[in-house]
């Protein structure tokens, strides 16, 4: 049973076409990327996913059952254009948005303790949120949002404004989530981090689902024939490598000709006698396949 | 509506106001402001007063000899005294050279005929001439009439009524005594209850604009919407920062309290006769009204672009409450004209209108009167605050420039 399911969702900003017929779905335990440019309506579909704009028409199904506000008490929201209430302390922003999600007081007091100390913070605990540094502020709202232990965690732009270390941070968190079995669907531009991270990923262009899969079935998908292979010894005549690369001194990058089998180039290498160590296909990178797949929507 | 979540906005945003130093320095400052300035300004007041208490003399010059005083006799009259001189130049002198009186006066040769007396004053005076005026006539009076007649009928004609006793006869019959400043004290409650609305809706009303504005600003507001419906979180904010609007009014109105009977001989000797009627049913009023104003406030206070124009949205209906203080003289003169009968039913100024009549006259106003006023106010609350939610949620989804009101209308209809 999905977590989360889009069926035929459209939604128009005025004469804007924001969601053109969105259809995908979010399985228990993944994490999916949400992918796309600037204004391809992936914000707008959390956005109606947490009930705060209306769809035109379609569907949303959480937790198998059609969309009901009672249902976000299980869903955690970071939004991409985030703040905290900059007069106040950590912990009682904390504590705050902990009872909105139907934690006791108790409750919501001592996990923000826990979450302070996980992500490095626990010396801030009364002190406003205004003297925070940005990053500091990121990793409180993380906090705040992760704090009611949601089954599915809705992340819009988690790493932006962080640095490398804290980056790391956000990453184990997320793996951490999906070790528990809970869900979170992740809209980042980082897309490193979405072959780090994510087992789905749902890419929109102009409000429409233009890839969505596996990330490596994806990725298999927009794959070229290219192979890095790792040998030592006298290379034998290989017609289906149209190109090569050296990428190190034993490694080299193939590039095969059309329809050529890649099964066909490892027989050769070992009825040549070549000891083989490494034979894998290379998959395209998630940005080139992004960038593919945007501008040839566009165009 | 889930009250668990409302009841969480409501402590968070009352916990954060009460807290803020704004907000302490003017719930407490503003009474030892407003302290001091009552004191500055009953200075002169209790000067004027110790001078009034001071012996007044004036002179009188009488060629008529209409008074039959001799030259020299001195006759008090309460705080004042008159001393008769023989001419203008012996007065003169006692005016600008000895200073022993404030001013003096000539009765005309042909008084009697003619009525005629001139008041002189002296080159520094500051005051009028005719200051003293009452206690001349009273002197007249009765050294004219004092001479022929019998000494009660005198006293009665130099001054007719010594006494404002007054009494309140009621419809069953019943009558009761009643001081001469009851009817002030009874338009007490009535403008009490108008200040503190009035009072209790800006104050609040400034720190709903303020809080949403914010929240809009720094986008907490998407948590927050994320967590809750735009009805509770509506609900939440009037009830939290209603609180400490009210507990703000309520400090005011203590510390003035405490002045007011720690003065009270002093300052306010009113004594306060209120119906137990509109005692009753201004708590009720009061509340209503708050919840029918307060989002109007907020539903329309938060399609402001920016803080200035939130405010200059919301506030419109503040002065709405106070429109009943305009019909005051109308309502005064009798408080069940028409104007008055209209203004009941009007949700606007229902609430104070109906304080005023069963203040200033518990009994002529019906019971299905009051009922249906109560009614008609609390449909206008369920619709307002119906409407006042849709518009709160797209105000709080709105960013930059005002709205059109299509825009406004069509996002309400899609928030729905």
């Amino acid at each position: 049973m999905p977590v989360l399911r889009f069926e035929h969702v459209q939604k128009r900003f005025g004469s804007k076409l924001a969601l053109a017929d969105l259809s995908f779905e979010v399985q228990k335990g993944e994490v999916l990327g949400l992918l796309g440019p600037n204004g391809a309506g992936k914000t707008t579909s959390l956005r109606i996913l947490m009930d705060i704009v209306r769809a035109d028409s379609g569907r949303v199904e959480l937790f198998g059952q059609p969309h009901r506000r009672e249902h976000l008490s299980r869903v955690a929201y970071l939004p991409e254009e985030r703040g905290l209430y900059a007069k106040q302390s950590v912990i009682d922003v904390m504590e705050y948005f902990g009872k909105l999600k139907g934690l006791t007081a108790a409750e919501a007091r001592s996990r923000s303790r826990a979450w302070l100390e996980r992500i490095g913070l626990a010396q801030v605990e009364k002190t406003q949120i205004e003297r925070l540094s940005k990053g500091m502020s990121q990793k409180v709202q993380l906090a705040a949002t992760l704090l009611s232990e949601p089954e599915l965690c809705v992340l819009d732009e988690p790493f932006s404004g962080l640095d490398p270390l804290n980056t790391v941070l956000v990453k184990e968190l997320i793996s951490e989530i999906r070790a528990s079995g809970r869900t979170t669907i992740l809209s980042t531009h980082q897309m490193s981090l979405v072959e780090a991270l994510c087992d789905r990923v749902a890419l929109l262009s102009a409000g429409e689902l233009v890839v969505y899969g596996e990330v490596n079935e994806v990725r298999r998908r927009f794959s070229t024939s290219e192979l890095r292979v790792s040998f030592d010894g006298e290379l034998p005549a290989l017609p289906e490598v149209e190109q090569s690369v050296e990428e190190s001194t034993d490694t080299q990058r193939w590039l095969l000709s059309d329809g050529a089998d890649p099964q066909r180039v490892l027989e050769r290498l070992v009825e040549a006698k070549v000891k083989v160590t490494r034979f894998e296909r290379v998959l395209a990178p998630m940005e080139d396949i992004f960038i593919r797949v945007v501008r040839e929507a566009g165009s | 509506m889930r009250w668990s979540k409302v009841r969480t906005v409501a402590w968070f945003e009352l916990r954060s106001t009460v807290r803020r130093l704004g907000y302490l320095i003017v719930t407490f400052g503003m009474p030892l402001f407003a302290a001091m300035y009552a004191a500055l300004a009953l200075v002169p007041g209790y000067l004027v007063k110790q001078q009034e208490a001071a012996l007044r003399t004036y002179g009188i010059v009488d060629p008529s000899g209409a008074l039959g005083l001799s030259n020299g006799e001195r006759v008090p009259f309460d705080n004042a005294e008159f001393v008769r001189f023989p001419d203008e130049a012996a007065a003169r002198r006692a005016l600008n050279q000895a200073r022993e009186i404030r001013s003096y006066f000539v009765m005309a040769p042909d008084y009697l005929d003619s009525g005629r007396v001139l008041a002189h004053t002296g080159e520094r005076a500051s005051l009028g001439p005719w200051e003293g005026r009452d206690e001349l006539n009273q002197l007249i009076r009765s050294r004219i009439v004092g001479k022929d007649l019998d000494p009660r009928v005198a006293a009665r004609i130099v001054k007719p009524i010594t006494g404002r006793d007054t009494f309140r006869v009621f419809a069953d019959g019943r009558v009761q005594p009643e001081s001469s400043d009851a009817f002030i004290g009874r338009l007490i409650l009535p403008i009490g209850f108008v200040f503190l609305l009035f009072t209790s809706i800006v104050m609040t009303g400034s720190y709903l604009i303020q809080a949403t504005a914010t929240e809009k600003e720094n986008r907490v507001v998407e948590v927050l919407l994320s967590s809750l419906s735009a009805d509770e979180i509506m609900t939440g904010k009037l009830l939290g920062l209603g609180s400490a609007g009210l507990l703000q009014v309520l400090v005011w109105l203590g510390m003035t309290l405490g002045v007011r009977f720690g003065l009270a001989s002093l300052v306010l000797p009113l004594s306060v006769q209120v119906s137990w009627q509109a005692v009753a049913i201004a708590p009720v009023l009061f509340v209503l009204a708050y919840a029918f104003l307060g989002s109007l406030m907020l539903g329309t206070g938060s399609l402001g672009g920016n803080v200035r124009e939130s405010q200059q949205l919301g506030m419109f209906w503040a002065f709405l409450a106070t429109v009943p203080l305009m019909f005051l003289p109308v309502m005064l003169a009798d408080p069940h004209s028409l104007v008055a009968h209209v203004l009941t039913w009007i949700p606007f100024s229902a609430p104070a209108t109906l304080v005023f009549r069963i203040s200033l006259d518990p009994d002529a106003i019906t019971a299905w009167e009051i009922a249906g006023s109560l009614l008609s106010l609390v449909l206008s609350t369920w619709v307002t605050v119906r409407v006042a939610s849709r518009l709160f949620r797209v105000g709080l989804l709105l960013s930059g420039a005002r709205p059109s009101f299509r825009e406004i209308l069509r996002q309400a209809r899609l928030s729905s």
